[in-house]
């Protein structure tokens, strides 16, 4: 099963830092890299609590790399 | 109607082999009235030919900037320069071709191959009338082109490319008419067909011109459109006011610029909006596609980034062949002749902040400034606030 996961690529996000997030998706170990899908979205409207991140279908405010790697685990998990 | 024709022109010169300086010249005098282009061929080739050639051109296009007629033009040529006495030749060519918004053209050649002229692909003949000025026997012709057609001008050079080996009578006429043609497909713009034309020319002389070569390609298109909408409006009512309105126009190019503008024009054509899949340069946002709309970029960076590409635009108006937003916005504002700019005045308080930290201007200063800038090139600019 794949999980998407879509960064936002907005202003304010891109400016808090999404690009951080991206390159350890991008560089994730190869086990998840076969189960995620990652992209890019236009703003969410959330820009004061970004970067934002949606894992599934689950908006992740204030995000890090480990909070979004957090989620997709949990996402695989529970749909195991 | 008055037809209000816009003409691109591009020029590509090889000189000949071994010689360090083209004995050809090319003058483009634009003014709001027409542009003349006055193309030269020095005799000879190397600096004598380029210093006679330069002479020539200088010398009708300071006319020209006068107002002076064409005839006029050709007349203080024909009696200020000398023939050589020797091969009783003149020492340059001289060919003028002025173009006026309606389409007419008028043109006066002196010892150049003949000017072609190309609609929908096929070569139409142009009626010239011999004619004795200042006693010189120079061609002229009077003649009306449409949107689409194009012009060329070139020197004896191309014509005669190859001759003696490649091909045994040079590429000819024909020859460049096929060229042009296979390259004009290509290209939207005049400058790549001229340089192909020398491509090929130089290819034809095996990369050792026997000559100096020059190709012009003049061509006439209607004046081009392009619609930018940038920020949501002001009051949230006004949303799907500024969506018709931004989609109503015909026949341009749309532009978005902002992640909450994309959003909500989509929402609006009720389409979708996806995000593309790179970061072409960090600093800039990936772009976005929605069906019909021609650009879609992300707001304030790229609005700040393309000021600035814009700002360091170099002489022949290149820019990098890049595809982040705002290099491809800023090729887009380049090819128009007429930009709006639909601004939505809404501010995003998650902004403000970095604005300052940033030194960002905001979008109408970014706006007002791409203005100054897109007027000085010639360019019709409106806006409108929201
Ligand atoms: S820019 Fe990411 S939520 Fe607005």
């Amino acid at each position: 099963m794949i999980v998407p996961v879509k960064v936002c690529a907005g202003t304010s996000c891109h400016l808090l830092g999404n690009q951080e997030i991206i390159d350890v998706l991008e560089n994730m170990p190869a086990q998840y890299q076969n189960c995620i899908m990652v992209g890019f979205t236009s703003c969410f409207g959330a820009c004061e609590q970004g970067p934002c991140v949606l894992v599934s279908d689950k908006l992740i405010y204030q995000a890090t790399p480990e909070k979004v790697i957090q989620a997709i685990k949990e996402e695989l998990r529970s749909k195991k | 109607m008055v037809m209000t024709l816009k003409i691109d022109v591009g020029v590509a010169s090889l000189s000949k082999y071994k010689e360090e300086v083209c004995g050809d010249t090319v003058e483009i005098v634009k003014t709001e009235q027409s542009t003349t282009i006055v193309f030269s061929d020095g005799l000879g080739s190397g600096i004598k030919a380029s210093i006679l050639s330069i002479l020539t051109t200088k010398i009708a296009s300071g006319l020209l900037k006068r107002n002076v007629s064409l005839e006029q033009v050709f007349e203080t040529i024909a009696d200020t320069l000398p023939t050589c006495k020797v091969r009783n030749l003149a020492y340059s060519t001289l060919s003028i071709l002025r173009l006026y918004p309606d389409g007419r053209c008028h043109l006066i050649e002196y010892d150049n191959p003949s000017l072609l002229w190309i609609r929908k692909k096929k070569p139409l003949s142009i009626k010239r009338k011999k004619r004795q000025i200042a006693g010189k026997e120079t061609m002229e012709a009077q003649f009306f082109i449409e949107p689409g057609d194009l012009l060329v001008m070139i020197s004896d050079g191309v014509i005669n490319a190859g001759v003696g080996g490649l091909f045994r009578l040079g590429l000819g006429y024909e020859g460049v008419i096929n060229s042009v043609l296979d390259w004009a497909i290509e290209y939207d713009d005049s400058q790549p067909v001229a340089e192909r034309v020398t491509d090929v020319v130089d290819a034809c002389y095996l990369g050792r011109p026997g000559d100096d070569s020059t190709s012009i390609i003049i061509t006439a298109r209607n004046p081009r459109t392009a619609i930018l909408l940038t920020g949501p409006p002001a009051n949230p009512k006004h949303d799907q006011d500024l969506v018709s309105k931004f989609l109503e126009y015909k026949n341009v190019r749309r532009i978005i610029c902002g992640g909450a503008t994309g959003n909500l024009v989509a929402r609006e054509m009720g389409r979708e909006i996806k995000t593309n899949l790179k970061y072409e340069d960090p600093s800039v946002p990936p772009t976005a596609t929605i069906k019909g709309i021609d650009l879609v970029t992300e707001g304030i960076l790229t609005l700040n980034k393309c000021l600035t590409k814009l700002k360091n635009i170099d002489q022949d108006k290149k820019t990098e062949p890049l595809f982040d937003g705002a290099t491809l916005l800023c090729q887009s504002l380049m090819k128009a002749d007429r930009i709006i700019f639909l601004v939505g005045t809404a501010v995003n308080p998650a902004h403000e902040e970095f604005m300052n930290s940033l030194q960002l201007l905001t979008r109408m200063e970014v706006i007002k400034r791409l203005q100054t800038l897109l007027t000085e090139m010639d360019k019709e600019v409106v806006i409108e606030k929201y």
